[in-house]
């Protein structure tokens, strides 16, 4: 109590504060100063690296699963090539700023969604991989090699999108039999809603949910029905899980009926814990995903990513482990080797039938564009969830 | 001579219940690292070890261990020696400077570890700095030093300076009497916060989730555990966490059962 | 052992450097931090003040701060009453039990985080403990939703985490308190009660403000326990700040988010020191 008196006595003079003040002012200038010049980005690869050896370590942030580990063929893929893998998963992150920010430096490869190619090829997070560096490129679906969201070049690519799967619903059969088959049931008061907390996801599934196009959606659009659809579900939305895993532990648990922004890959986990989960792409329509393996420019380990990379387009190797995900390849011969009862979940001919059915999304940054952004979607999103 | 106390049985009960509130979650989350199945709902169903060996097949846990450990240890240290030194000052001389570390030194401990995190983030893009095992070990550092100054100055004020008076008239130097008089009186409180300080940065979460870069602690291996979906693994990391109080305390009653042991630490006069 | 003004200094040296370079220039840098519009890591521009203007003016942000008083107030007051039972019990009371009520408590403390919070999830969730043995009691026929992802499990996690850590620091502040003065005051011929609440109480009104204020302001910050626990409505200020550290990036909202709430937490401790003065929990001769 003392100590209390003697400061307000003692110590706080006004000369005191004033040379404290000007102490801060000057720590505030320097580190301003300091702060504006960037963590250096390096200019991407200017000449494809082909045939060096890899070995080493691989610094991998992605989603969990897609690393492989528990897939056989895979785990020989790393072994065989001497390759340490350091694989942090994914929970929510918003993953350019995590390679912009301190200690991004450190990462060779990360995950990318569809959506974000372009923009994070455009804020130079994404090296550029030539056909050369990763020859299976050339055996792509004609949708995917020459679509503008990956292809930035001749035979060159801002990622290596190597996975794909659509987004729908998931249940617990033990406790829904008949199962959901629309996103409508979202604005059901009788049924407890789980989710991912991703602005991303949620507008496009309520984009979907009211007929329109979540690669194509104006502000109009955005801030009229699409938000209206989301302000309709709040009240059932019960838990909004900031990971994958908690999503399905969540419907496990049964705290939620049914989960939006649900995935095949759910049926397999759930397996696992002995649980018989479903999956079905609403009556509404739906929109599919693509997961790429982007590769930092300043990779420090630029080839072990390069061999991961084309262990994900190698039929043999990835089969496997698209089969543990429950999805599929970007060339006819991955999706050949794909288990049976996996290929069996998609359509007889992908490229029509997936690629050309399903809606993809896309992350806008041109706030003078005729799409409303990301930034404005996350903020439909955060004021929705606010609304409880 | 202890003063007027009276038997009050029903704050005893009180305080019993709420024990039974604070270590019923605990008690659940270890009872269910030994269940059978993967799933984490009641009822209970079956006993088994696998998680245990699961766990400790895993190779992204022992290196979590592993980091742990090392920044434990290096934490425990550093904030002890830091904070006894810084005690020893406190409890010995009084002038602004002493009196204005004192106020700065409790700064941390009031703080959620959210703003020093986020401080380190802050000073991570001012210095171009890497998050990392250093910049982990830093921030242990920085919390677990007040507390070690709480303890050591707590037992330093309730100790008998006249002790030091007597050794220095029967002729002990300065030092002399430091090494043989104060720091063995002194030594279980500043054990017992050396232990306190490696099992508090053991389980620090808050900071950690800003200074790991990629590095994993074993909090935060639970942390990726729970994003991932949950089995009883998670479960299995937490009874292990909650061993390491357990040893330590256990360590320190053993350790200090010459000087009167808990009720030493405790601070009372026998 | 005699230190002198300068060796004295000369001794501080490692903790003041820990300090001040650790908590005292990041906090000023995130000051700094915040007077810039970040685009990702980097500031652009020049020094504005558009982060706080924006947060004000953001109906989030009110309704975050809303909900961190709900949160934060049940769980001050919850944990306090609480700490300070146990440790007067230990302080003053009779008996075996209050040695292993302090190992408990100081255990309890010790105990994981992580764990401790994650944990009320299996007694809480539908198919958990307190429903499940609800349910076999045949109190209840439906499993008790508001019980889990809600702010009550929040509140419930947060007690569980900041009780201990309150009773230490009441344990501390009671075993200071001068036993003479109590005995003094019982033979005086004052009730347990009126000893209580004239003489205990007063004389540990610091210890009780202090932790009440910290407590309440590890709640606010606390930003894993309504993730992990709390509904979607459950966003606390410290959740806004670590996203916006972490998730939804904004380095200079986020740092003026901090600075609002340091500052926010300064104001609310005078406030309080300025209520128990008023109701004679604080006498006045204590600062």
């Amino acid at each position: 109590m003392s100590t209390y008196r003697a400061l307000s006595r003692g110590v706080f003079t006004r000369r005191d504060f004033l040379r404290i003040s000007a102490a801060g002012a000057v720590t505030v200038a320097v580190g301003g100063a300091l702060s504006r010049s960037v963590l250096a980005q390096p200019a991407p690869a200017a000449s494809p690296l082909v045939g060096c050896t890899p070995g080493g370590p691989l610094n991998l942030f992605t989603w969990q699963g897609y690393d492989g580990m528990g897939v056989p063929s895979m785990e020989a893929f790393y072994a065989d090539n001497d390759i340490q893998l350091n694989m942090t998963p994914i929970g929510n992150e918003n993953l350019l700023v995590v390679m912009k920010s301190p200690g991004g430096e450190n990462w060779d490869a990360f995950s990318v969604n569809q959506g974000d190619n372009g923009y994070y090829y455009s804020q130079g997070v994404l090296s550029p991989i030539h056909v050369d560096e990763v020859p299976n490129l050339a055996k792509m679906y004609p949708q995917v090699a020459d679509n503008p969201i990956w292809k930035v070049g001749d035979g060159l690519y801002n990622a290596i999108p190597w996975t794909f799967g659509p987004i729908g619903i998931n249940w617990l059969k033990s406790r829904i039999p008949d199962g959901i088959d629309a996103y409508a049931a979202a604005l059901d008061p009788a049924y407890r809603v789980g989710t991912y907390d991703s602005s991303l996801n949620m507008v496009s599934t309520a984009a979907c949910a009211v007929g329109l196009d979540p690669g194509a959606l104006t502000r109009e659009q955005l801030n009229g029905p699409v938000k209206e659809w989301l302000m309709a579900v709040r009240p059932q939305l019960k838990v909004i899980s900031t990971s994958l895993g908690d999503q399905l532990t969540v419907l496990l648990s049964e705290e939620v009926d049914f989960q939006l922004v649900g995935l095949l890959w759910f049926i397999p986990q759930g397996a696992a814990q002995g649980a018989e989960v479903g999956f079905s792409i609403p009556d509404e329509g739906s929109y599919g995903f693509c997961d790429s393996l982007a590769i930092t420019p300043w990779a420090p380990n630029r080839c072990n990513a390069l061999a991961l990379a084309n262990a994900y387009m190698d039929p043999a190797t990835v089969g496997p482990l698209q089969g543990s995900l429950f999805q599929i390849g970007p060339t006819p011969e991955i999706n050949e080797a794909l288990p049976p009862d996996v290929r069996s979940l998609y359509p007889e001919d992908i490229a029509t039938g997936f690629f050309d059915k399903l809606k993809w999304n896309i992350s806008y940054n041109d706030p003078e564009g005729p799409y409303a952004t990301i930034e404005e979607w996350d903020a439909v999103w955060n004021e929705v969830k606010l609304a409880g | 001579m202890r003063a007027q106390t009276f038997s009050i049985p029903w704050l005893a009960i009180v305080s019993m219940l709420l024990m039974v509130f604070l270590f019923a979650p605990l008690a659940v989350a270890a009872l269910y690292a030994f269940s059978a199945v993967p799933s984490l709902t009641w009822p209970f169903q079956g006993w088994s070890l696998q998680w245990f060996a699961k766990l400790f097949a895993d190779p992204g846990f022992r290196k979590a261990l592993l980091t742990s450990f090392e920044v434990a240890i290096i934490t425990a240290v550093a904030a002890t020696l830091i904070g006894t030194v810084a005690a020893f000052v406190f409890t010995r001389l009084f002038n602004r400077l002493t009196v204005t570390s004192q106020a700065m030194a409790r700064l941390p401990v009031m703080l959620p570890g959210l703003f020093i995190g986020v401080g380190f983030v802050a000073l991570m893009i001012l210095l171009r700095f890497s998050p990392g095992t250093p910049l982990i070990t830093a921030g242990h550092i920085v919390v677990a030093v007040p507390w070690v100054i709480l303890v050591v100055s707590a037992r330093l004020l309730t100790y008998d300076t006249e002790l030091e008076a007597a050794a220095r008239d029967l002729g002990a130097g300065p030092f002399q009497t430091l090494r043989r008089v104060t720091l063995p009186i002194i030594a279980p409180a500043v054990a017992g916060a050396a232990l306190l300080a490696f099992a508090w940065s053991f389980d620090e979460t808050l900071i950690t989730v800003f200074t790991r870069g990629q590095e994993t602690t074993v909090p935060l291996y639970i942390v990726g555990k729970l994003r991932r979906v949950v089995d009883p693994t998670g479960n299995a990391v937490a009874v292990i966490l909650l061993l390491i109080p357990w040893v330590a305390f256990g360590l320190a009653a053993i350790f200090m059962r010459k000087s009167g042991g808990v009720s030493a630490m405790m601070g009372q006069r026998r | 052992m005699r230190i002198g003004r300068g060796l004295g200094a000369a001794l501080l040296v490692p903790l003041l450097a820990v300090l001040i370079g650790f908590v005292v220039v990041p906090t000023i840098v995130l000051f700094g931090y915040s007077l810039y519009e970040w685009v990702f890591a980097s500031p652009k521009g020049a020094l504005t003040l558009t982060n706080y203007v924006e947060l004000l003016q953001s109906p989030i942000t009110w309704k975050v701060l809303e909900t961190t008083l709900w949160i934060g107030i049940p769980v001050a007051v919850i944990s306090v009453a609480g700490g300070y039972a146990i440790s007067y019990y230990i302080v003053f009371g009779q008996g075996r039990g209050r040695q292993l009520l302090f190992v408990l408590t100081v255990t309890a403390l010790m105990a994981s985080y992580l764990v401790r919070v994650y944990a009320w999830r299996t007694l809480l969730g539908s198919k958990g403990v307190v429903n499940g043995g609800l349910e076999a009691a045949g109190l209840i026929d439906q499993p008790l939703e508001f019980i889990l992802f809600s702010r009550t499990a929040v509140i419930l996690g947060e007690v569980s985490l900041f009780m201990p850590l309150a009773a230490l620091t009441f344990f501390a502040a009671l075993s200071g308190i001068n036993p003479d003065l109590r005995e003094a005051s019982r033979d005086l011929g004052a009730s347990r009660f009126q000893t209580l609440r004239r003489v205990t109480l007063p004389l540990s009104g610091p210890a009780i403000l202090a932790t009440s204020a910290l407590v309440f302001f590890l709640a606010a910050g606390d930003y894993l326990t309504p993730v992990f626990l709390g509904g979607p409505e459950s966003v606390t200020l410290g959740r806004l700040i670590a996203d916006s550290f972490g998730t939804t990036v904004d380095y200079g909202k986020g740092a003026a988010l901090s600075v609002m709430v340091l500052v926010g937490f300064v104001l609310v401790y005078l406030l309080m020191r300025f209520v128990m003065r008023r109701t004679g929990l604080l006498p006045a001769w204590v600062s």
